[in-house]
């Protein structure tokens, strides 16, 4: 047997699930194409929609907010956890499984989940401000409470970041730590001047990843918990693509937008992947 | 200042059986300003015992004192003792600069002293150029010397090394070792040395304990354990060639004076006819400035080292012999000395 068969199978999904729907969606973002009548070739017409719908810099402006908010929250939570539960004691071996548990959960009984959590009248996070004797921040009314609440919702879901995390916490030697505390270093020192330097680059690398995922990862909450609301402010951009594509049937319209949206992610990536070059001294 | 230790005990939990003891009610006493090598085969438990002095490790039963105060339950930045450790342990991430300052701004000292203090350490280890350099940048040597300076660079009370050299090549080493005598002897600070290699032992310490098992087998001056070994064990691990341990049997029986002795290789004298034992040449080794003569007798293999390279090919059949004086008894061939 050839040992390359293995591969047909992820190659083939590859294409049929990966390139052929890029392709399609380049190439319709060329075209008006309402599903029903077959797609017409109308040039640049969709991308110079695209900078007069105030909508779309909306929707931009909401996926923006949402990535500084919810990259570095992610990021933190990841290396957080990673530092916290790398150990083998008991503890950290039944605190590992628990942090990653939300990640594998369905997105919709996730967000579901969330929406109990959040709900103003009978959730247990407002529950719980009115039990400190605080008025809770209106989760599901408020903009940016919402925004805020999504972002900290994506901020459970790291079970990737946090198997990387911890990867590059047990990679640093035990030794250094014998080194810090004989030199008699405190805990918060070893962790500013040792632990979070040498993670730095792993977790340059998860920020870089999480920049890329996070244009995505907003749909499922936005579409289920806050319907893009309130006051659009949780229509992020592929939400925005998704109303255009399958509420107002503007598929070439939807096409052009998510060329974009690529093109610019590609463009951060492209910064961010040259300023990691320059991030090497292991 | 002196370190010592009294009746350590150490055992290290084991998954599924009872805790496998390490150290076995070790006492040791360490005056102030000593360098002691600690020496003994893999396992022995001569790491565990330094990571038990720097407080790496807790103790089962027993304490450390350090100049007299009793730091058995101080965490190891407490117990003003600087540690070089095996793989030397250097921050990949820091400079050289920013590696030997290190323990000085984790005690909050004041940057001008820091400065001060890098420098003056940089100068004695020859270490200037390289202070802007990472880890990566350097040779093993030059790495070797950082972690040196790492530690010297807070004036400690005393030192803990850890096999430094053990990743060195062979050139390296013995300079390195002047290197290190040469600095505790003009810092004049107490230095506990952990190794295997008995060349090591040696050359390094004002006195040599051999650990066994997690027992102190022997502490004694370099010499003192080389001429007059406790235990046959030590006999064997220290010098090169080991001294030979044969049954006493291959001695005429007005000389046996227990089961069995041991005899340094350069005390073995080759004889054309007369001679205590027949041997048999089996393989010789020529070293260089020494041949050494591995024979095979009776009762077992016996070294023989000489200074002249004509000596008997293998296969020949020779008689040895050896002056009472040269003779050391042990109760048995892995038994403690029996004293005249």
């Amino acid at each position: 047997m050839r040992r390359d068969v293995l591969a047909w199978p992820y190659l083939t999904g590859l294409v049929v699930l990966v390139l052929f729907p890029a392709m399609a969606a380049i190439v319709l973002a060329f075209t008006e194409y309402s599903g029903v009548q077959p797609p017409t070739f109308n040039g640049l017409e969709n991308f110079s929609r695209i900078f007069d719908d105030s909508l779309f810099w909306k929707a931009l402006a909401n996926s923006l907010i949402f990535i500084a908010i919810s990259v570095p929250l992610r990021v933190i939570a990841a290396g957080g956890a990673a530092i916290l539960l790398h150990s083998r004691s008991r503890a950290a071996a039944v605190g590992r499984p628990a942090a990653y548990l939300p990640s594998v959960m369905p997105d919709v009984a996730y967000a579901l989940l969330w929406l109990w959590i959040l709900n103003p009248i009978y959730g247990p996070l407002t529950a719980a401000f009115e039990s400190l004797g605080v008025t809770s921040p209106g989760w599901l009314t408020d903009p940016w409470a919402t925004r805020v609440a999504i972002a900290v919702m994506s901020a459970f879901q790291i079970g990737e970041g946090l198997v990387v995390a911890l990867a590059a916490r047990r990679a640093l030697p035990g030794s250094i730590y014998e080194a810090a505390a004989v030199d008699g270093a405190s805990p918060l020192f070893t962790l500013t001047r040792v632990t979070l330097p040498l993670m730095a680059p792993a977790l340059a690398l998860l920020a870089l990843r999480d920049l890329i995922l996070s244009f995505q990862l907003n749909f499922v909450p936005a579409l289920i918990v806050t319907e893009g609301g309130p006051r659009l402010a949780t229509t992020f951009v592929p939400l925005y693509v998704y109303r255009a594509a399958f509420t107002y049937f503007r598929f070439g319209y939807a096409s052009a937008v998510t060329v974009l949206l690529f093109a610019m992610t590609a463009a951060v990536v492209f910064v961010q992947y040259r300023l990691a070059r320059r991030w090497r001294f292991v | 200042m002196s370190v010592s230790l009294r009746g350590v005990e150490k055992a290290f939990a084991a998954r599924s059986a009872a805790p496998i003891p390490v150290l076995h009610g070790i006492d040791l006493e360490v005056p102030d300003g000593e360098m002691i090598v600690i020496v003994g085969p893999s396992g022995s438990g001569k790491t565990t015992l330094l990571r038990c002095i720097a407080g790496l490790e807790e103790l089962d039963r027993g304490s450390v004192l350090v100049g007299g105060r009793d730091v058995t339950h101080d965490d190891p930045g407490e117990r003003d003792i600087a540690m070089v450790f095996q793989e030397l342990a250097l921050y990949p991430h820091l400079t050289v600069r920013a590696n030997i300052a290190f323990g000085l701004k984790a005690r909050k000292s004041p940057p001008a002293e820091v400065a001060v203090a890098v420098a003056d350490v940089a100068r004695t280890l020859e270490l200037e150029p390289l202070l802007g350099r990472l880890p990566s940048e350097l040779s093993g040597g030059e790495r070797q010397r950082v972690a040196l300076a790492r530690a010297i660079v807070r004036d400690p009370t005393a030192f803990l090394l850890d096999e430094p050299l053990s990743n060195l090549d062979p050139a390296l080493r013995t300079r390195a070792r002047v290197e290190i005598r040469t600095l505790q002897r003009d810092l004049g600070r107490t230095a506990i040395y952990v190794t295997h290699d008995q060349v090591e032992a040696m050359t390094l310490g004002d006195r040599i304990a051999v650990l066994r098992n997690g027992r102190v087998e022997q502490v004694g001056a370099p010499l003192e354990l080389y001429d007059h070994p406790a235990s046959a064990f030590v006999g064997r691990f220290l010098g090169t060639p080991p001294m030979s341990i044969l049954s006493s049997e291959v001695l005429t029986p007005d000389r046996r004076k227990a089961a069995a002795f041991g005899i340094r290789p350069e005390r073995v004298r080759l004889a054309d006819a007369d001679g205590d034992v027949k041997a048999t040449v089996e393989v010789v080794e020529h070293i260089g400035s020494s041949t050494v003569v591995h024979l095979r007798t009776s009762h077992g293999e016996l070294l023989a080292r000489t200074p002249g390279r004509d000596v008997p090919q293998p296969g020949e059949t020779v008689m040895v012999s050896f002056a009472d004086r040269d003779i050391r008894f042990f109760e048995s061939e892995d038994g403690r000395a029996v004293t005249p």
